[in-house]
């Protein structure tokens, strides 16, 4: 346990990486999904 | 008052110098409003038209825009900085220094420069996003999404030529790092998979080309002022009139 | 034709029963606000933090850790886990083109000129995981990596060497030879250099079933998918898809399992 919790806390860099990347990924994907919500009264939108 | 104005307006505008500049009245009428796309070059790039969805700022959330105008941003403020630089590595840290100290408004327009180099990194990056979440990319504009990349890569590029000019240490180990790299490419590169075997040396590699040199010299300094402020910026400039034109011939995707 | 008429033409054409407006002064004035509010931002970012100068460029003196510019540093963090040929040069090469072929591989009629995440979900979420990915390296990079480009936390002394002589790495051909006993004489001599030992060819096969198996699930398991993109398309999607995928799976190998290169030739390692 310890020499993946040692130096350099790999176990820790290894949860801020996926953690990290599927917060940014999320962001994103949030965003397109608020995104065609809010124009989703929009008739002009799709032709 | 008004009579004023108006008698005021007839003077300026009302001569052959005026006539021969703008071929009709203020855009006040509707005739006017769509004569001005046709004979303005720059607005030229808009239709006469659009439907009132574009003018939603959440759906192209300006970023095209704003690259282009960062791009304009800084070649306003890149040709003022290069009447007081000197790309040789005995004087251009001292030009950099006396833009700081010297220089009337030297500061800013290098601060101008540097904040837009960012600005526009990030806003090509995050229009890149957008097209790509409109689905704006699909048929019939393939071909402009790949003029896009590349102007996406040239963006880079251009900031990271730039990055050298200083000549401070950021400047030259950000670009030893760069240049490490080069060195490491494949079949290219004297340290890369490949490269050794089919006769790649520090003197004729991929690197070399980029620096002039083995290391970051004189020779490179030259390469990367020349490329940043010459080469680069006129193949940007070809791409992106294409892209612009090709947005007009296309039309533009959504509601815009 | 004189002007006129083709004011009248272009505004028939454009002017649908969905009601236009016109450009001017509609989005002109826009583009305007737009101007103005960019070059106040620039003029007030000028104006509160401005452009580093260090010291004079000097071979001898070399800076730690040496940083790349802040939009390269996702590559540089990636030096961390590959060779300098993978992370510096062909991994972005891959980034470029892979980006270039997108619009010839998605063949989604859905979703041209609207933001939906409902009817394309696949290409939605794997750029965004691509994305994801750029910029939690970026991250990392600017704000995690200090002396010797070691990590180095917000609440950690940055001013202090981290010992690096903490870790081991290893091959993951070597594990497998001493896991299983393997023999580490060569069983097939390719060339001078190149003796290739069983647990070598194990490492071959599992860096090509990767891709092999990830290119067969799909056509097995979702048969639609395959169909709608066609033999090409399926292997150019697959195949970039994959290469992004294993980028952070190399990236957990090395971190939890201390495995330096997954496949060694004299050549190349990866």
């Amino acid at each position: 346990m310890d020499d993946i919790w040692g130096y350099p806390y790999r176990l820790g860099i290894t949860i801020f990486l996926v953690i990290g990347t599927a917060a940014c990924t999320l962001i994103f994907v949030v965003f397109a999904m608020w995104l065609e919500k809010s124009f989703k009264d929009d008739k002009i939108n799709k032709r | 008052m008004k009579q004023i104005f108006e008698k005021l307006v007839a003077l300026i505008t009302d001569n052959q110098v005026y006539r021969s500049v703008f071929r009709h009245g203020f855009p006040t009428t509707d005739a006017n409003r769509a004569l001005v796309m046709f004979s303005s070059v720059i607005l030229h790039l808009h239709p006469v038209r659009v439907r009132r969805g574009a003018l939603k700022i959440r759906f192209t959330w300006c970023l095209g825009g704003l690259t282009f105008f960062f791009f304009i941003m800084l070649a306003i403020t890149g040709v003022f900085l290069m009447f007081y630089y000197v790309p040789d590595t005995r004087r251009a840290y001292n030009d950099i220094k006396d833009l700081g100290t010297v220089v009337y408004f030297g500061s800013l327009f290098r601060n101008m420069h540097r904040w837009s180099a960012h600005a526009m990194v990030l806003s090509v990056w995050l229009h890149m996003t957008r097209v790509f979440l409109t689905g704006s990319y699909k048929p019939p504009r393939e071909f402009n999404w790949v003029v896009g990349v590349l102007l996406l890569v040239l963006t880079l590029v251009l900031s990271w030529t730039g990055y050298l000019l200083p000549w401070d240490q950021l400047a030259l180990w950000a670009v030893t790092v760069g240049s490490k790299m080069a060195e490491a490419s494949p079949l290219l590169g004297n340290a890369g998979p490949f490269g050794p075997e089919i006769g790649m040396t520090r003197e004729n590699d991929i690197s070399f080309v980029l620096l002039g040199g083995t290391v970051v010299g004189q020779s490179a300094l030259l390469r990367f002022y020349v490329l940043h402020c010459l080469a680069l910026p006129l193949v940007s400039a070809v791409l992106m009139a294409i892209h612009f034109w090709r947005i007009r011939k296309d039309g533009f995707s959504g509601p815009l | 034709m004189n002007l006129s008429e083709q004011i009248k033409k272009t505004a028939a054409e454009t002017r649908s029963p969905e009601d236009t407006v016109l450009v001017w002064p509609n989005l002109v004035y826009i583009e305007l606000i737009c101007i103005l509010l960019g070059t106040a931002v620039l003029l007030f970012l000028s104006l509160i933090s401005p452009a580093p100068l260090e010291e004079l460029a000097s071979a001898d003196t070399t800076p730690n850790p040496t940083k790349a510019p802040w939009y390269f540093l996702g590559l540089q963090e990636l030096l961390v886990y590959f060779d300098p040929w993978l992370a510096g040069v062909v991994l972005p090469s891959m980034i470029i083109v892979g980006l270039i072929i997108i619009p010839y591989v998605d063949t989604n009629p859905n979703g041209k000129g609207y933001y939906t995440f409902s009817e394309r979900k696949f290409s939605v979420l794997g750029f965004s995981f691509g994305l994801g990915l750029w910029y939690i390296l970026i991250v990392i990079g600017v704000w995690s990596r200090g002396l010797d480009w070691s990590w180095y936390w917000p609440w950690s002394d940055w001013t202090i060497h981290m010992s690096v002589t903490a870790v081991k790495l290893i091959d993951l051909e070597l594990i497998l030879q001493e896991t299983f006993g393997l023999s580490d004489q060569p069983i097939l001599q390719l060339g001078q250099r190149y003796g290739m030992t069983i647990s070598n060819l194990v490492t071959w096969l599992l860096f090509l079933g990767y891709y092999a198996v990830g290119f067969t699930i799909p056509f097995l398991l979702l048969r639609k998918f395959y169909n709608k993109l066609g033999l090409i398309r399926y292997h150019l999607v697959m195949f970039f898809f994959l290469s992004m995928c294993g980028v952070p799976l190399k990236m957990f190998l090395r971190l939890i399992f201390n495995i330096k290169y997954v496949l060694v030739t004299p050549w190349f390692k990866i």
